[in-house]
């Protein structure tokens, strides 16, 4: 369990439209955060059956932040409201943060602009950041656009936002993974 | 045998297999550990543990891409992990098993542990199938792990004692391949301790830490 010195985190304001349930469930991730031995944090949206520990059977798009703790699946909900196709400029972001009873390595969650959350997971070096992956458990990609208005990254050892865009492909696109491959540079791929 | 056993959860029958280690305790007590309590050390190879099993039902949350071991950290020798800081344990494990990869990242030493090559592009999920160990040995920066893992993951953790140090051990939720492994967690005095193995029985993973923490 550690934290290289230093922030981390992304965020974004993102836009999601045209989604149709794929056997009762829709789910697009705006960012997820993830580790070699598994553990991972990410804020998920969806539609239909939420998953396990979260509600279900909305109508509407309704936000979650989920992980996995060593090992172990939660799942919650945001206190966001459910919102439509025609919304949009919902904001996300998480960063690096340290939380608990025993103020252990986490990371906090925000939503709409407010603080949610802050979850305790197993943190190693090099974690992997991915934006706009659909649930890829029932079939096929679902073909939901995700628009992202803004998409930022906080890199290690600096204290203010930049801009993904800068020095990299765009990321309006679910088709791109965002990999850190060093502690202090992020870039995009197409997966 | 008193415990503080709460809800379903765990149980560790005694077997009464000691083996070589010093300073073992008379009685066996897992859970959470009241002061009254006697503990044993945690070094009896074999002794049997039932843990909480948690669901097992298929995963549709939405795992994101697993990255590949290589994130972990570099390549290296067991001399050169030993030169950074970080002397490879030397866990006893089944036949035919041997330490197959070290990965030092800048928080510590990664060690895969298998019957067959381990590559720097695997997945942690195919590796586990395979019936691998991994051995996390990373800088302790603060709390002990064991109490940060009971009080996030609740009843889902159980605690054991691994060489005189209160553990964590879970076994975690079914990655998509399936693969359930045990984990389990301490913290010595300098590093923070996982070991995560896809060994078939609760019981033989956690022989592993104990062979680790009793030498």
């Amino acid at each position: 369990m550690s934290w290289a010195n230093g922030s981390k985190g992304v965020r974004a304001n993102v836009e999601f439209f045209a989604g149709t349930p794929d056997a009762g469930k829709t789910i697009v991730h705006p960012m997820q955060i993830s580790f070699v031995l598994g553990d991972f944090v990410g804020w998920g949206t969806y539609k239909g059956v939420g998953n396990s520990g979260c509600s279900t059977d909305n109508s509407g798009w309704n936000t979650y932040l989920d992980g996995r703790a060593w090992g172990t699946y939660f799942c919650r909900d945001s206190a966001l409201p459910e919102y439509s196709d025609a919304d949009d400029g919902t904001s996300f972001k998480i960063v690096k943060g340290v939380c608990g009873q025993f103020l252990a390595p986490g990371f906090d969650f925000y939503s709409g602009g407010s603080y949610r959350a802050c979850e305790n997971i197993d943190v190693e070096s090099n974690p992997t950041l991915t934006v706009g992956g659909e649930n890829p458990w029932e079939g096929p990609n679902q073909h939901i656009n995700i628009r992202y208005y803004s998409l930022d990254r906080l890199k290690v050892s600096h204290s203010t936002w930049v801009s993904w865009n800068e020095s990299n492909p765009p990321c309006e696109d679910w088709h791109y993974r965002i990999v850190e491959n060093a502690a202090d540079d992020i870039k995009a791929e197409e997966f | 045998m008193t415990s503080r056993l709460t809800g379903a959860l765990l149980l560790v029958a005694v077997a009464g297999l000691v083996s070589g280690c010093a300073a073992l305790g008379p009685v066996a007590v897992q859970g959470d550990i009241g002061a009254g309590d006697r503990v044993q050390s945690g070094c009896e190879q074999g002794e049997a543990v039932t843990i909480s099993e948690g669901p097992a039902e298929v995963v549709t949350w939405g795992q994101p891409p697993l990255p590949p071991l290589g994130r972990l950290g570099a390549a290296v020798s067991r001399a050169e992990a030993s030169k950074a800081g970080y002397v490879p344990p030397d866990p006893a494990m089944p036949d035919g098993m041997k330490a197959q990869l070290y990965l030092l990242g800048d928080d510590g030493l990664y060690s895969f542990y298998s019957a067959e090559p381990v590559r720097e592009d695997d997945r942690i999920d195919a590796f586990l199938k395979e019936h691998g160990v991994v051995v996390a040995m990373t800088r302790r920066e603060g709390s002990d792990v064991a109490d940060v893992v009971k009080s996030t993951i609740g009843d889902r953790a159980t605690g054991v004692m691994v060489g005189g140090h209160s553990a964590a051990m879970n076994r975690g939720d079914p990655f998509a391949n399936g693969v359930r492994p045990f984990n389990i967690m301490w913290s010595s005095d300098a590093y923070d301790w996982r070991v995560m193995s896809g060994l078939e029985t609760a019981t033989a993973s956690l022989d592993v830490a104990r062979s680790i923490a009793c030498g």
